[in-house]
């Protein structure tokens, strides 16, 4: 016997949609009729990214649920930043490891020697300052 | 129960809120279910869980990461509320339902009702 008799996605019309286009072939949602259960192996999971900017810095906000801090490594390699997460899926001797993996191109223009990196219940931040060169200057007028 | 799965969502239309369904993942113990809630970025106090019937309902606000000057440039995660209803098959014993958060994961323990755990039954 299942856990689970229905499970509703009522009030959010779109939604259906983006999880097909969101969910990778190897989630469990992509497959009808199977249970939301154990994708086979240690699969690549993508995880949602936002950027924002502003005059002084880049910011990339990830969710990452149910991974620690020391389970991110972060490289910086010309405007590309990637991120490498796993994250144990269970608990116990039952517990499967998860990798996810993401490269995103930010810009050329930030000063790698400043990145910070913070991870808050889930959700990972990175502050990606310009380098100073490239920061928008107001020019006045003699 | 079926008024009881009609009255759920016509309270969501009333309300014309557009919820966002978190990812979830179902484990299985020996007397129990636990179900993982992906809710990144919720305090455990702000989770509302019921578990009305058979229809257990978990719902979350959204809690505002970006700063106001922040210009998007590239956006993939959505803001919405998260609500996720379950329509659980199996009996549950409710006064024994418990919740953790952790790491942006809410873990939700479903004790399976005495009649339906599984029982080993030695034999005489």
């Amino acid at each position: 016997m299942t856990l689970l008799k229905r499970d509703y996605r009522f009030g959010d019309s779109f939604n259906g949609m983006d999880r097909f286009f969101d969910r990778s072939f190897w989630d469990s949602d992509f497959w009808p009729g199977t249970p939301s259960g154990f994708p086979a192996g240690n699969v690549a999971e993508r995880f949602p990214v936002d950027i924002y900017g502003d005059d002084e810095s880049y910011f990339l906000v990830a969710e990452l649920p149910g991974v620690k801090k020391e389970d991110v490594d972060l490289k910086l390699e010309n405007a590309v930043l990637t991120i490498k997460a796993k994250r144990l899926r269970g608990e116990g001797d039952n517990a499967q490891e998860f990798s996810m993996t993401r490269s995103i191109t930010i810009g050329d223009d930030i000063n790698a020697d400043e990145v910070m990196a913070k991870l808050d219940s889930g959700i990972l931040t990175v502050t990606l300052p310009k380098v100073e060169e490239r920061k928008p200057k107001s020019i006045s007028i003699s | 129960m079926e008024s009881q799965i009609a009255k759920t969502e016509n309270r969501s239309r009333e309300e014309g809120k557009v919820y966002l369904k978190p990812n979830y993942e179902l484990r299985k113990e020996d007397n129990a279910y636990i179900v993982d809630v992906h809710m990144p970025g919720v305090p455990r106090e702000k989770v509302n869980i019921t578990l009305n019937g058979d229809m257990l309902a978990i719902e979350a606000p959204r809690i505002p990461y970006r700063h106001s000057d922040w210009k998007p440039l590239h956006t993939e995660i959505r803001g919405d509320d998260y609500r996720l209803d379950l329509q659980l098959n199996v009996e549950i014993e409710t006064e024994s339902v418990s919740a953790k958060s952790d790491l942006g994961i809410l873990t939700v323990r479903l004790p399976l009702a005495a009649k339906a755990a599984q029982r080993t039954i030695p034999v005489e």
